[in-house]
């Protein structure tokens, strides 16, 4: 039997990183995905989810019940996700007027989705941008983590029946994008 | 699984890329340990959590006891012969020819819940009614999603069956073939049963855990030959989170007729049509 997140956060206070690093595979995807929804740029999201890992684990300590930490990282990971858009933000606006027909363009030039993957994949990327930040987190937590609603739902923060909600919608918002692109 | 399943996976996929790398250099880069403030406040969240944990087995030791005082030898309960019993009207669950259900999830706060009504025909044809009113058929020929706020039907290529994560695990016990029933009983631990009256019927609610959930599963002495009926009802309860109910399902028919039209929409005047199917 796996052994719990409370358990491993304990062991990780006492100082044992292979328990960090046993929290870091259950959560890692998660924490990229969220950081993703900030940046759009998937190498800069990993980067971020590093300093999230890092943030959480100087932070451990305070963390009041060691059994959700899977909560408590996902909600680490949307903080910095709201920074980094935030400076994002005040960044892009510094180089309006200056070439930022460029900066875009260049952003967009870093978007693995249409670097690499297949069209029908981009389109559901594209899908993915659309969704509401709720109903994005609630789609991460729940195929990041072994389609289990309980688990999911805990790090959406909303009750079981609003998680339904959030999943269908998102997926049905998804499906219809991508027929639309398709035009079929 | 669908395509778009396969898709929205196939996604998700980007998120490992280069995750042993990562691994390894993060945890190069962790402090020796975690800010002292932690450690010094660690000592006590671990006494309360080993105290959680006595609480939690002293819990379950006292429900085993409970078990062996109500089944084990000299009980007035046959523990063994209730198990076979419940074995059995489950084991009807994947025999049902067509089923009638609805499953309430309820929410965090107090009037927070949703409920998913469910009629459904062997091999592969469905009805469902999503809390947001929202109305899902399926068949071989086609897949309708029906949305009455905005009086729209959405007619797409047949899929494999129902939104399977709305149905939770127990809706998804009728869908599947019988195999996954017989292995839910497998999986299962009886812990003990008792006499109700359930809508002016004699019952029996039997409890079991699997998976770390408590199911009280409401049956007669004549679920598993009546109709085919397995059961009337199963609570299902989270054992970490003292006791909250997940998920209620209630069985309200099963081996009726259910009408075609029931199992499709037709589009009615006024209605807005638009057909995604690939071959119309």
């Amino acid at each position: 039997m796996a052994e719990s997140d409370g358990s491993l956060v304990l062991r990780a206070i006492k100082g044992e990183e292979e328990a960090f690093g046993q929290l870091y595979d259950r959560y890692a995807r998660l924490v990229r995905a969220i950081c993703h929804d900030g940046t759009r740029d998937l190498e800069r999201a990993a980067d971020l989810a590093q300093e999230v890992f890092l943030r959480a684990y100087e932070r451990l300590g305070e963390l009041k019940e060691p059994e959700r930490f899977g909560p408590w990282v996902a909600g680490i990971a949307r903080n910095v996700a709201r920074e980094c858009r935030r400076s994002e933000m005040r960044d892009r606006h510094v180089w309006l007027g200056e070439g930022s027909q460029e900066v875009a363009e260049s952003q967009e030039d870093q978007r693995w989705e249409q670097r690499e993957a297949p069209e029908r994949l981009a389109h559901v990327a594209e899908a993915m941008e659309r969704l509401n930040d709720e109903e994005r987190l609630a789609l991460h937590s729940f195929y990041l983590q072994g389609q289990d609603v309980e688990k999911a739902r805990r790090v959406a923060g909303v009750s079981r029946s609003s998680f339904y909600r959030l999943l269908s919608r998102a997926r049905q918002r998804i499906e219809e994008y991508v027929r639309e692109r398709e035009g079929r | 699984m669908t395509e778009m399943e396969r898709d929205i996976e196939a996604y998700y996929e980007r998120y490992g890329r280069d995750h042993e790398r990562r691994r390894q250099e993060l945890l190069e880069r962790l402090p020796e340990r975690p800010l002292a403030v932690g450690l010094s406040r660690a000592g006590w969240r671990e006494d309360r959590f080993v105290l959680r944990s006595v609480l939690a087995l002293a819990a379950g030791l006292m429900l085993v006891f409970g078990a062996l005082v109500a089944f084990g030898p000299g009980s007035r309960l046959g523990g063994a012969d209730e198990h076979a019993a419940w074995a059995a009207a489950m084991a009807q669950v994947g025999r049902v020819q067509s089923v009638h259900f609805k499953i309430t999830t309820p929410g965090l706060h107090e009037g927070d819940s949703s409920t998913v009504e469910m009629w459904w025909r062997r091999p592969g044809e469905f009805r469902m009614v999503l809390p947001n009113g929202l109305v899902m058929t399926g068949n071989a020929q086609k897949r309708c999603h029906y949305d009455p706020q905005s009086n729209t039907l959405l007619v797409l290529d047949p899929g494999p069956g129902p939104e399977m994560f709305l149905l939770t695990e127990l809706g998804g016990l009728f869908t599947a073939e019988g195999e996954v029933a017989r292995r839910w009983v497998e999986e299962s631990r009886y812990l003990r049963s008792e006499d109700i009256v359930y809508k002016e019927l004699r019952c029996r609610r039997v409890c079991c855990e699997k998976g770390g959930r408590l199911y009280e599963y409401v049956i007669d002495g004549r679920s598993g030959e009546r109709d085919g009926m397995p059961f009337y009802e199963v609570k299902e309860y989270s054992r970490l989170e003292s006791g909250r109910l997940l998920s209620h399902l209630e069985v309200l028919e099963v081996n009726t007729d259910l009408p075609a039209d029931l199992l499709a929409i037709e589009p009615q005047p006024g209605t807005k049509v638009v057909d995604h199917r690939t071959s119309k």
